[in-house]
């Protein structure tokens, strides 16, 4: 890092400028918007038992992950993986690129990694911000009405979901450095996120599919809504999803620092 | 030794050589027009200089720091204006330039100082607090100089900074360049627009396909070359080049 550039200094510019724009605001409504429509699917489920029987039929062994399954993988796991993680960084490069800024920000002292953390980091604690800000009280909100809805379980799910928004940013941000579109760096993002949550969301339809889900880091981060939480396998599991996302970072990195801008 | 030295610079993109061992010195508290036709390597050369582009072979250095092995080191001396650029148009040119002082290592304090000290030398306090989309293309122009001296640098590297603008935006901006050489910087401007070069420039280089074809003092190259202003040396030049 750069000894003389304050980098918490940009860094909190940039998350605070993103947390307090347009892009925040929208961030925060959808990510209340998922919490409440993830405890009402939960909450119908549990009034009108009929609805998707077949769903309730996965967890007649253990019935009390029903609950974790529903809320996690139901309504969370899109909202992670699909909407908001790259609303915060599908711009990051693209954008400083069509918005002509790159030139500006490199002719700085400061180096191109650099240039590229500053941009991850910020996102992730915009993201963090916004996504724990909302699920950390969210928990005490629905779990009068959900006791199955454990402490614990809820928040090594969080956590991962969390480590699956960082994947999803690493993600983001390669697309982000490879593309000189803002429109195209959105769809391709989002279209990849919905893709890439398709086998976790199939697993369920054949032993194929849970082979294949076993390749995303979707089956890691929803693991505990259907097995008892273990604290080995969760850090086992975190590091997992991490070592899933570096690759997509060091690429990113390499792309940008050998470009000709 | 210069502030700015290259020596043998060179630089291949897939099917063109953009420079084909450039050579220049400018020595410290010089204005130094860079002029040539398009594409003649002026732009890649600046790049170069700020660590934008590679290049393929050569030496580059900025107040004797590498550019190539100390890029960071080097820009901290270095104020950079592209051809073409983009602001964020929702910000003001203040959050815009707090932004910028930030990335190059300022402290809050420095910046807010700073940004007053600057608008006030090139007339851009009445507009540091309107959105920057709401601001004239003369202005904008301003902002652009403004983020290249926020961290009061040594030198100065401006990529065609007249272009497009009118004759007062114009005659501004060069009033610029001048007065920050004489406080003992340096300036190397790149230009179509030979007058701009007459009226300030200490030392003139023409590139013309990716070497220094002629250099001098606007008054050397006129006599020189028996012409009655650039334009004509440049026309001579550059038709023999």
């Amino acid at each position: 890092m750069d000894d003389k550039v304050d980098f918490l200094a940009v860094i909190w510019h940039r998350t605070y400028r993103m947390l307090f724009s347009v892009r925040g605001l929208l961030a925060l409504l959808m990510s209340v918007y998922m919490l409440v429509a993830g405890a009402y699917f939960l909450d119908s489920l549990m009034e009108a038992g009929t609805v998707t029987g077949e769903l309730y039929a996965l967890f007649i062994d253990r019935p009390d992950l029903q609950f974790q399954w529903f809320f996690f993988d139901g309504a969370m796991s899109k909202l992670v993986t699909i909407f908001l993680a790259p609303l915060f960084i599908f711009d990051a490069v693209s954008g400083d690129r069509t918005g002509e800024r790159i030139g500006l920000v490199l002719s700085r002292p400061i180096t191109r990694p650099t240039y590229m953390l500053i941009h991850l980091v910020s996102a992730i604690l915009a993201f963090g911000v916004i996504f724990l800000g909302v699920l950390i009280p969210g928990y005490f909100l629905i779990h009068p009405q959900v006791p199955e809805l454990t402490a614990s379980a809820y928040l090594a799910t969080t956590v991962l979901m969390y480590l699956l928004g960082f994947f999803a940013l690493c993600v983001a941000l390669l697309i982000s450095t490879l593309v000189k579109s803002n429109l195209v760096s959105f769809i391709a993002s989002f279209g990849l996120f919905s893709f890439l949550m398709m086998p976790n969301a199939l697993k369920y339809t054949s032993d194929v599919m849970v082979d294949v889900a076993k390749f995303t880091p979707h089956y890691y981060a929803t693991y505990f809504t259907t097995h008892n939480l273990e604290g080995g396998l969760f850090i086992a599991y975190a590091v997992v999803i991490i070592l899933f996302s570096l690759p997509f970072l060091a690429l990113a990195i390499l792309r940008i620092r050998n470009e000709d801008l | 030794m210069g502030a700015i030295e290259i020596k043998g610079l060179k630089k291949d993109y897939k099917d063109v050589q953009a420079l084909k061992g450039l050579d220049l010195v400018i020595e410290e508290g010089q204005v130094y027009g860079f002029c040539g036709p398009n594409g003649a390597g002026k732009t890649t050369t600046l790049k170069i200089l700020v660590g934008l582009v590679y290049a393929t072979g050569g030496e580059a250095s900025i107040k004797g720091i590498d550019v190539f092995n100390d890029g960071v080191e080097a820009r901290r001396h270095v104020g950079y204006l592209p051809e073409s650029y983009g602001m964020p148009r929702w910000d003001t040119p203040r959050k815009f330039l707090t932004y910028m002082g930030i990335l190059s290592g300022m402290s809050k304090a420095d910046i807010s100082k700073r940004i007053e000290e600057i608008a006030g030398e090139i007339n851009l306090t009445d507009n540091l607090d309107r959105r920057i989309k709401a601001i004239s293309k003369g202005n904008k122009q301003r902002i652009g100089i403004a983020q290249a001296l926020i961290h009061d640098p040594d030198t100065l590297l401006f990529d065609e900074p007249t272009t497009g603008l009118d004759p007062i935006g114009r005659n501004e901006v060069l009033d610029t360049m001048r007065a920050f050489a004489d406080k003992g910087k340096t300036v190397l401007f790149s230009t179509h627009i030979l007058s701009d070069v007459e009226k300030i420039c200490d030392t003139v280089g023409i590139i013309h396909e990716g070497l220094l074809i002629e250099e001098g003092s606007p008054e050397e190259l006129r006599q020189k070359h028996e012409a009655e202003d650039l334009d004509e040396v440049f026309l001579k030049v550059a038709s023999h080049g």
